[in-house]
């Protein structure tokens, strides 16, 4: 009588996916039926993830960002190599130095706000996600922020900045 | 093959307000996956039927009939769990009441005494009772449902959105306090939901049409739209989710 949650043929792609959770968010959607696409700057890592995945059953592409790959390569890809997109998960992510806001550099600001990542590296990956859902009809994006995207936090200053960011951006797309 | 997470076998389940709507389908959702739901509301008949239902799609559950605004009610409920099933591993207070509609102004005191009776005082009570419990067994999750009009009051519904606003600064307090004890505790807060609890804002043309236009997603939810942000909640998917307002409105309160 139980209902087993079932993804079959649900195509998922997952950016930041080589460690962590997202590792184990892409082996549990695998085992419920669901094909993957899964990116890491660790191009190493996300293979053997694949490699894994794929032995157990599974289905899952790569794609190597490592090299500051445009988001739009990936997610061509996967669109090609699936034809559809039914969930996006951007999980990549950076922080820096815990220093008080004065103490870090402009090239902070760049890493965790700027070009490729947070905010931008996020927001790219919801716009060519979103392009191929509208077009579709049909999607779901999960942005994974975090605490420090609600409230402050001494010494990581940026990086709340960037995940609150992700918070305004998330709520935006959905409205 | 993967462990279930949203599996309750063995799991008792009190839910209130269970006879219909939002409660009915948590209750058949929290059965369908092996828990045994106690079906509860004011009226033993409507849960009889939900139960009969659930029986015969499989479920194990059974009807107990409790206005949580009358605190023997709860206090016979408690002893009954207590003594048919000696503990207690989720409780849905999702019992509500709602007398009143129209300006905040002229709200009479019995509606306003009952709206407190049933929204913040059985809430709370069933609370403690249910916590008491999980405390001995040394776990527990709790869902108390709110709704997004305690983040903005709702048209007409003054002293009802105020009762719900407080719920939520309830479900923060017991999770605060009960989580040393294992025992977690969130509000689900359903946006414009097709229920007959909800009917005033479904035949009030003009309300109606002004909180479609709010809606990103244009449309009302069905009951069934809530039940799966609850079986999160109190099944081990959510084993670290405590004191969190999970909205589920269709984008409205954005």
């Amino acid at each position: 009588m139980h209902t087993s949650y079932d993804f079959s043929d649900q195509i998922v792609l997952i950016t930041g996916a080589a460690s962590g959770f997202d590792a184990l968010a892409a082996q549990r959607f695998a085992q419920a039926g669901a094909k993957l696409a899964l990116g890491d700057i660790n191009a190493e890592a996300v293979q053997t993830l694949a490699d894994q995945i794929k032995a157990q059953g599974g289905e899952a592409m790569t794609c190597d960002v490592s090299n500051n790959e445009p988001v739009t390569a990936f997610i061509s890809a996967c669109a090609e190599h699936y034809i559809r997109l039914d969930f996006g998960i951007n999980n990549a992510s950076i922080s820096h130095p815990k220093k008080r806001l004065h103490q870090l550099d402009e090239a902070h600001w760049d890493q965790t706000n700027g070009v490729g990542q947070k905010k931008k590296g996020g927001g790219l990956c919801m716009k060519y996600k979103l392009t191929q859902m509208v077009e579709q009809q049909s999607g779901v994006i999960l942005n994974v922020a975090s605490a420090a995207g609600l409230m402050g936090s001494p010494f990581l200053n940026l990086y709340a900045s960037g995940k609150h960011g992700v918070v305004g951006l998330t709520k935006s797309a959905a409205s | 093959m993967a462990t279930n997470l949203f599996d309750l076998t063995g799991r008792i389940a009190l839910v209130t307000g269970a006879s219909r709507g939002i409660g009915e389908a948590i209750a058949k959702l929290l059965a369908e996956q092996g828990a045994h739901v106690i079906v509860s509301s004011r009226r033993i008949e409507g849960c009889q039927k939900v139960v009969d239902e659930i029986s015969a799609a499989g479920g194990s559950a059974e009807a107990f009939p409790c206005h949580i605004g009358d605190m023997e009610q709860i206090d016979t409920i408690f002893e009954h769990i207590a003594s048919t099933h000696g503990r207690l591993e989720i409780l849905v207070n999702n019992a509500a009441a709602n007398p009143y509609f129209g300006h905040v102004v002229d709200t009479d005191l019995p509606s306003f005494q009952k709206t407190l009776d049933v929204n913040i005082r059985g809430y709370f009570y069933m609370s403690t009772a249910a916590c008491k419990l999980m405390r001995k067994q040394g776990s527990g999750a709790i869902v108390n449902t709110s709704s997004i009009n305690a983040l903005s009051p709702g048209p007409q519904q003054g002293i009802y959105s105020i009762t719900k606003a407080a719920i939520v600064s309830m479900t923060k307090t017991f999770a605060i306090e009960c989580g040393p004890d294992n025992i977690r505790v969130n509000a689900l807060l359903p946006g414009l939901t097709k229920t007959k609890f909800a009917g005033a804002l479904f035949t009030h043309e003009d309300i109606h049409t002004q909180l479609m236009e709010k809606i990103p997603m244009g449309r009302h939810a069905e009951p069934e739209e809530m039940a799966g942000a609850v079986l999160y909640l109190v099944s081990d998917a959510g084993s670290y989710t405590t004191g969190t307002c999970t909205v589920v409105d269709g984008g409205m309160s954005l």
